[in-house]
């Protein structure tokens, strides 16, 4: 084991994660606005970090199904179709 | 070919207009006539190059068939084919409007407006982006503009009771009616689709405005600055701050889908 590694080691025990950081860079990390070198650094944290990794994860799928779901999925009322073809034909903006 | 005849017709006009010797205006009005049909052609030649390429994907081009026809009525100013788009499209724009508005009276007012911006603009849409994209997009801004009418967003926007978008602090947690079945359940069920709606519909009014236009219609981060008025820290933090409140609330209901998505 080298040193390099024994500090890591140490590091992680002693700030376990680097937790806070993941917070700070999570909406830039998800944007895909990261440095890379930064973005590579967070990504490495994530693979050492289960934590870390579902925070993210879920974090991601709520941005998901917030796009799949975000609107209301009830059918266009036909009168509402009627009306707004009325609209069409009567309105004098539209020539 | 439609062009040859597009271009023959359009030079007549113009060569009628030059010796007549009638006024520049239409001389001008020939040549954006023999611009539209123009525009026309290439649509159609494009269209049927394309079912002549790939004819076994005919039906899943289909809808994109349909919306180069539309597009190419709509710019002809046929007023059918504005009709034609509230029977295809109109159910999801109907969805935009609705989750802006939260009433089916605003909401048709917002269809409306936007009906009107898509006659009057659809000159200025290029294709570059799909024709269902740019329908939303100008249904979510005729959302806005109603919002703003209505001073529900103005009212809003000093955020009194949740904080500065430069503060980092969490927005208060949101009330879902209730937990609900079990996770997996909720998805098997589609009940996850309510309970989202519920959670954006609980967000203060400025927060579920940027996630309605940034995670809902996935505009780009410069439009929904440019619709709302917002710098960008500020649109970063409030997004943020949203979908954190979003995740907490939804929580117990993402929980069966990270093992299989992770």
């Amino acid at each position: 084991m080298s040193m390099k590694q024994i500090t890591d080691f140490l590091k992680g025990i002693l700030r376990p994660h680097g937790c806070g950081k993941t917070k700070q860079l999570l909406f830039e990390y998800v944007e895909g606005e990261l440095p890379a070198e930064t973005e590579a650094r967070l990504a490495k944290h994530l693979g050492n970090c289960p934590p870390c990794l579902k925070y993210v994860e879920s974090y991601r799928h709520t941005i998901e199904v917030t796009h799949h779901h975000g609107l209301p999925e009830e059918p266009m009322p036909d009168a509402l179709k009627q009306k707004l073809c009325e609209f069409i034909r009567q309105n004098p903006d539209l020539k | 070919m439609r062009e040859p005849s597009a271009h023959k017709t359009a030079s007549k006009l113009l060569v009628n207009a030059i010796e007549l010797q009638t006024p520049v205006r239409s001389c001008y009005a020939a040549f954006h006539q023999f611009l539209i049909k123009l525009e026309t052609a290439r649509d159609i030649v494009h269209q049927k190059l394309l079912q002549r390429a790939v004819p076994s994907l005919m039906t899943k081009t289909d809808t994109q068939i349909d919306d180069v026809q539309l597009v190419a009525r709509l710019k002809q100013r046929d007023k059918s084919a504005l009709e034609d788009l509230v029977h295809i499209h109109g159910a999801k724009m109907y969805g935009v409007a609705l989750q802006f508005m939260r009433n089916e009276y605003d909401a048709r007012e917002v269809m409306q407006d936007a009906l009107v911006s898509i006659w009057n603009k659809i000159g200025s849409f290029q294709g570059k982006s799909a024709f269902t994209s740019w329908i939303y997009r100008v249904t979510a801004n005729a959302g806005l503009m109603a919002l703003r009418k209505k001073k529900k967003f103005e009212n809003n926007i000093s955020l009194d009771a949740t904080g500065s978008d430069e503060d980092d602090s969490p927005l208060p947690a949101l009330q879902l009616r209730d937990k609900g079945p079990l996770p997996d359940k909720v998805v098997m069920t589609g009940e996850l689709g309510d309970k989202v709606r519920e959670a954006i519909d609980q967000l203060p009014e400025p927060y579920r405005i940027a996630v309605l236009l940034r995670d809902v219609e996935e505009l780009p981060m410069s439009e929904v600055m440019q619709e709302t008025g917002l710098s960008e820290p500020a649109l970063k933090s409030r997004l943020h701050r949203a979908r954190l409140a979003l995740r907490e609330a939804l929580l117990p209901y993402l929980k069966g889908r990270d093992t299989q998505k992770s």
